[in-house]
Formats: structure tokens, C-alpha cells, sequence
């Protein structure tokens, strides 16, 4: 069950009506980080990209909300910039020279779930990691998956089919383990 | 293990980290964007088209392909591959689209025009190209060829160049290096796994962010800090102490640079620091830039739009001896390196004449969709009509994200049918009180299309059948 958003009351204690763009970000924000954390292998740059593609959904929201599904288009751009994240890190990296830590340890988001699993998806190429996770956390059909990255429905099928034999293989002989932070970046 | 126990794996994984990135998210670790001042959604409910199915960009996409053959039997004729110190005018050569690494497509344009996979393993001469780009094959070169001769280095991973020619890979967080003169790459060990290459710093080692985001270098010691940590540019300078760098441009419109970190322009300094040349790259509508390579006489950056997502990667390669500029372009999807070492000495920089510069479309030119030449319109309109039909190209021109020329590329307008409309005698129309308007309508005998023009360029047709655009 998906989170339902809950409206602060305003000052006299009335309730208030969340704004459309705060729904859809109550519901989006998590599966997009997941999807993004798995392409990216880390869990802060999934939460970074999910803002971004979020942020453009905000900054376009007139258009967006007419969307028959703002979801899927919100995961599109998600995709993608994690697939062209490593195109930007050469400035991002100078950005840490820079810039040091922008984060507080305290509060540094971590990949859970079997640490196993999460060393596995890394190790595919990104278009792979990107199939697994609208795969297994979006139960999309391939051709909603394909039309998420933009490939052909066989290109998809594909990718999924070479994702899941190289997981089966990368996974074969260790043992599962719930729940456990397996560290972020 | 089975196909159960994976789904169940994979399954549990992801929906536990969703699950705890959603508890920070209403735990307040996570600041929500501010949200829009206008909530109202645009009226009528429509699909979500992916980029991909957009016909006006399948338009772009077959007409790119009509420009690759065309361009690529001119540039045949001309004699084949850039050499040193040839002009390439406006006529650059273009190459296809590539596909991501995992694509089952497998057909490439060479010079010739004729759709060719050229594969040569082992032992190849890698001499003649002049840049290599990441290609689902393997190492593909500026002509279609496709270098791959080692099971687990498929060249779909980043890398970068080094001054002597030696070109690093990563693969499966692994790192490769292909060394001058050798057929095959060869792996480097290094502590940790590697997750990206990104550059060079200012020592001239290769660079990259492992597992826990820490930039690393080959001895272990931290990344040389140096013009690279200065700014928000990008920036390389090669052997011969020549330094391209990118630069923040304001955006012409506004004045303002709004994407401190997708920087637009283009600077080569010399050894002192002086700027000898500039060229705008990147802007409004390339608001993505990357600096590839540079040797010290020749500099590769790519750019794509911010929009349409997932748009491929536009590579100009500026060669900066010709005069005034030899810019090759080409599409595709990764990084893009030069072939052989940084050149040693100053680079045989040309002085560009006052004002001299190749007729228009320069592949430079960032889509002047805003104030661009309006097209001629057909023989046989009358001025009226003719001024309409300009209006009506003008409305429909839009930033062709594969050339970033500005483009007419609706491909659901039916020109012949707008065309056949604006010949017929123009007519008065009033309604509900309003003052006449000279208006063109006309219907296809054929598809019993009407259509309506007004002579502001505004027009509607329906469908007999039902309502159309």
C-alpha cells in the first residue's frame, strides 16, 4: 500500500488541501529513488536524481498533471538522467575537490535490502540495471519497460532476459539477507 | 537458483529500500520541492507520448538518416576521412546514431553510405582513425569501424585518453588500459572497485570515482587539485601546456546564466593563460555540454537538449588549424576520445579572418528557431497566400534535436493539402459579429479533409469522419 499524504493543518488548525504536485510527489519520490539507486549503484545519487526529475515535473507541472500518467513520464526522465549521470560527473568530481562533503553522515541515505542483490544489479550495464528495477519494483510489463527506455519491445525483452541470467548466475550460491544497509556512497 | 528464488530476491530487495527511502521521506530527511504556484493541470487529459514515438522526431530521424546518406557519399567523394589541417566547411560529415550498449541493432553508415558493420578483430590498425567512441560492438572509429579483440572489454563503459595515447576503460567496475601501439586492453589492478572514469586532473592522471564516491588515482595519492578545481568549468590541458575549457555562457535571451554547471562555452587558452579562441557550444537549447578530449590542436565536446529526454549526443570535433574553423560532426550515444598522443609544440593555430566563417547552417549554430529565415513558399501563391504559408512554416519550426538546426519537421502537417488550400481563392468570413477575416478553405476530394487557413497562419481541419487537429 502506497502512502497516502497527510495535510498539515494551517495556523487556526483547519484543515488544508495538499497541493496536486505534493501528492504525486508523496507517491513518486521513493520508487523513483529506488529505480534511480539502482541504476546509479548508490542510494544518495538515486534520492538526487529522483529530486531532479521530480523538480522538472514541478517546474512543469501545468503540462505534466495532464498527463494520462504523470508516473510514467516522471520515470522516464528519471531513467534517463541516471543513465547520462556519469556523462555530468566529471564536473560533479571537481565539484567535491571543491566543495568537500555536501552531506551530513548523520543522515546519508543507505542501499537495504540483500547487500548480495545490490552487488549483483551493480555489475550489470546501466540499460540492465535500469530493466531489473522497472522489472521488479514496478511489475511494468516489457513494453511499458521499453517504452521507458526508449528501446524496442525485442531490444527490452532482450535486456531483461540478459539481465536475469547474468543476476541468476552473479546470485547463484550465496544466501539471502534481509534488510541489511549494505552502505551509501 | 531458480527463476523464483531471483524474482523473490530481487523483488524484496527493491521494495525494501523503497519502503526505507519512503520512511525518510516522511521522516522529513528528504526536502520536498516547493510546490508550483499554478496547480491547474492543462485541460484535457492526453497520453504521455514517449520521446521515441514522437513522429515529428521520427520525421527528424529519417530525415537525419536522408542527411547521413547524402553527406556521407559527399564526404566519400571528397576522398574519405578528415586529414590533418583539411577544411571541412559547413558540409561536415555526419555520422549515424549510435545505440546504447545493449542494443540488438547492428547495422552502422559508413563513408561509403552504404549501411556496413565492419568488425576487425584481432590485430587491427588502428592508425588511420581520428577519434574512437564507445559503440555496443566495441571500440567504433570516426569511419564505422569497430575495434574489439578482448571477451570482456566490450567498450560499453567510460573512458578516457592520457596524453601519450593510451586510452583507460572501465568494464564491470574493472579497469582497462589500452596502450599505444597495442591490440589488446589489459587490465589495471586497483584497490576497490572502479565506478567511473572522469577525467584527468591537473597531473595528467587518470581519475575516478570509486564505490564510495572518492576520486581516485592510479598511485593512490588524492587527485591534484589545479584549474580543474577552480571553477565550474571543465576544462583539459594537454603536453603542450594548451588548455581547452568549458564556461558558463548567459543565455542570450535572458543575459543570465541559469545552469552553472552545463556550461556553454568553449575557451582555448595558450600557455599563458591568454584565450585564443571561443566558440558557443552549448546554450538554450544544448543545455547539456560535455569537453570529451582535447591534444592540444583538436578538441572534441559533445551536447544534447535538456529535452526531448534521453536525446542522443551531438560530438563536434574543432580542429583548431584550419581557418576558420573545420568542425566534423557526429551522433551517438558515449564517450569519444582522439586517436594517438598530444600533439608537442604550439598547435598551428590559424587567424581566422575578420568576419569569414562558412555559410549558414554552421554546425555550430545552436537552433535559431527564434528570428530563423522564413521559407520560401511555393511558386504560384499569391503574396497574401504566400505570407501565410511563411507564417504557418515559421509556427511549425521547432529545434531538431539531432542537428540542432532549426527544423520543419511536422510530420503531421499534410503540406500538399496546406498548399492545395492557400491556392484556392481566398474568401470573407464573419461570425458572431466580428470583423470579416480573408480565410482559405478548402476539402480534399481525396481523404475529405477540410481545412480552414486564416491568414494569420492559424488553421483548422476536420476530418469528414470526425474532428481533427
Amino acid at each position: 500500500m502506497r502512502p497516502q499524504v497527510s495535510s498539515k493543518p494551517d495556523q487556526d488548525g483547519n484543515p488544508t488541501v495538499a497541493h496536486p504536485f505534493e501528492a504525486f510527489y508523496a507517491v513518486q519520490f521513493a520508487r523513483l529513488a529506488t529505480i534511480a539507486a539502482a541504476v546509479s549503484g548508490d542510494a544518495a545519487t538515486g534520492e538526487d536524481l529522483a529530486q531532479e526529475a521530480l523538480e522538472r515535473a514541478r517546474s512543469r507541472w501545468a503540462t505534466v498533471a495532464g498527463y494520462d500518467d504523470p508516473g510514467a513520464w516522471a520515470c522516464r526522465v528519471t531513467v534517463n538522467l541516471a543513465l547520462n549521470r556519469r556523462r555530468r560527473l566529471a564536473t560533479e568530481a571537481r565539484a567535491l575537490l571543491r566543495l568537500g562533503p555536501a552531506r551530513d553522515p548523520g543522515v546519508e541515505p543507505a542501499l537495504h535490502g540483500d547487500p548480495a542483490v545490490w552487488r549483483a544489479v551493480a555489475a550489470l550495464p546501466p540499460r540492465q540495471r535500469a530493466a531489473v528495477a522497472l522489472f521488479y519494483l514496478e511489475d511494468r510489463p516489457v513494453s511499458e519497460i521499453a517504452e521507458v527506455l526508449g528501446v524496442s519491445l525485442s531490444t527490452a525483452t532482450s535486456t531483461l532476459h540478459q539481465a536475469r541470467q547474468r543476476l541468476a548466475r552473479a546470485l547463484a550460491g550465496t544466501r539471502p539477507t534481509d534488510d541489511e544497509r549494505t552502505g551509501g556512497r | 537458483m531458480n527463476d523464483e528464488d531471483l524474482d523473490h530476491r530481487l523483488g524484496t530487495t527493491l521494495a525494501a529500500h523503497r519502503d526505507a527511502t519512503e520512511a525518510r521521506r516522511a521522516a522529513g530527511l528528504v526536502a520536498a520541492p516547493v510546490p508550483p504556484l499554478s496547480g491547474r493541470p492543462a485541460e484535457g487529459r492526453r497520453p504521455w507520448a514517449p520521446p521515441g514515438s514522437r513522429p515529428w522526431l521520427f520525421a527528424g530521424m529519417a530525415a537525419a538518416a536522408v542527411v547521413v546518406a547524402v553527406l556521407a557519399g559527399i564526404a566519400a567523394l571528397r576522398g574519405g576521412p578528415l586529414e590533418d589541417g583539411q577544411r571541412i566547411d559547413a558540409a561536415a560529415t555526419t555520422l549515424p546514431p549510435d545505440v546504447p550498449s545493449d542494443s540488438t541493432t547492428t547495422s552502422t553508415l559508413g563513408t561509403g553510405g552504404s549501411p556496413t558493420t565492419s568488425v576487425v578483430s584481432p590485430g587491427p590498425d588502428r592508425s588511420a582513425a581520428l577519434w574512437f567512441r564507445n559503440h555496443y560492438e566495441g571500440l567504433a572509429d570516426d569511419a564505422g569501424t569497430i575495434y574489439r579483440q578482448r571477451a570482456e572489454v566490450d567498450y560499453s563503459g567510460p573512458m578516457v585518453r592520457t596524453s601519450d595515447g593510451g586510452i583507460y576503460v572501465v568494464q564491470d567496475q574493472r579497469l582497462f588500459l589500452l596502450a599505444p601501439g597495442q591490440v589488446e586492453p589489459e587490465p589495471v589492478e586497483v584497490d576497490g572497485p572502479v565506478g567511473y572514469v572522469v577525467d584527468l586532473d591537473s597531473d595528467g592522471q587518470v581519475v575516478w570515482l570509486d564505490g564510495q564516491n572518492t576520486l581516485r588515482r592510479l598511485d593512490g595519492g588524492p587527485a591534484a587539485s589545479g584549474p580543474a578545481a577552480s571553477g565550474p568549468a571543465a576544462d583539459r590541458t594537454a603536453a603542450n601546456g594548451w588548455t581547452a575549457r568549458l564556461q558558463p555562457a548567459p543565455d542570450p535571451a535572458t543575459g543570465l546564466v541559469e545552469h552553472a554547471t552545463d556550461p556553454a562555452e568553449l575557451e582555448i587558452l595558450d600557455p599563458s593563460g591568454t584565450v585564443a579562441r571561443t566558440f558557443t557550444v552549448g546554450g538554450a537549447s544544448a543545455s547539456d555540454v560535455k569537453l570529451e578530449d582535447f591534444d592540444g590542436r583538436r578538441v572534441i565536446v559533445s551536447r544534447a537538449p535538456a529535452e526531448p529526454a534521453g536525446s542522443p549526443w551531438q560530438m563536434l570535433l574543432i580542429d583548431l588549424a584550419c581557418d576558420p574553423v573545420c568542425v566534423r560532426t557526429s551522433i551517438g550515444v558515449g564517450d569519444t576520445v582522439l586517436n594517438g598522443p598530444d600533439i608537442a609544440g604550439d598547435p598551428p593555430l590559424a587567424t581566422p579572418a575578420d568576419g569569414a566563417r562558412p555559410s549558414a547552417p554552421f554546425p555550430l549554430d545552436l537552433c535559431p528557431t527564434e528570428g530563423s529565415p522564413a521559407p520560401d513558399p511555393p511558386a504560384g501563391l499569391s503574396a497574401l497566400a504566400g505570407e501565410t504559408y511563411r507564417a504557418l512554416a515559421l509556427g511549425l519550426t521547432t529545434c531538431d534535436p539531432f542537428t540542432f538546426q532549426a527544423a520543419t519537421a511536422d510530420a503531421t502537417v499534410d503540406w500538399s493539402l496546406l498548399q492545395a488550400a492557400l491556392s484556392s481563392p481566398p474568401v470573407q468570413t464573419s461570425t458572431d459579429g466580428q470583423p470579416a477575416q480573408t480565410a482559405w478553405t478548402f476539402t480534399d476530394p481525396a481523404s475529405e479533409r477540410w481545412l480552414s487557413i486564416d491568414a494569420s497562419g492559424v488553421w483548422t481541419s476536420y476530418q469528414a469522419t470526425g474532428a481533427g487537429g
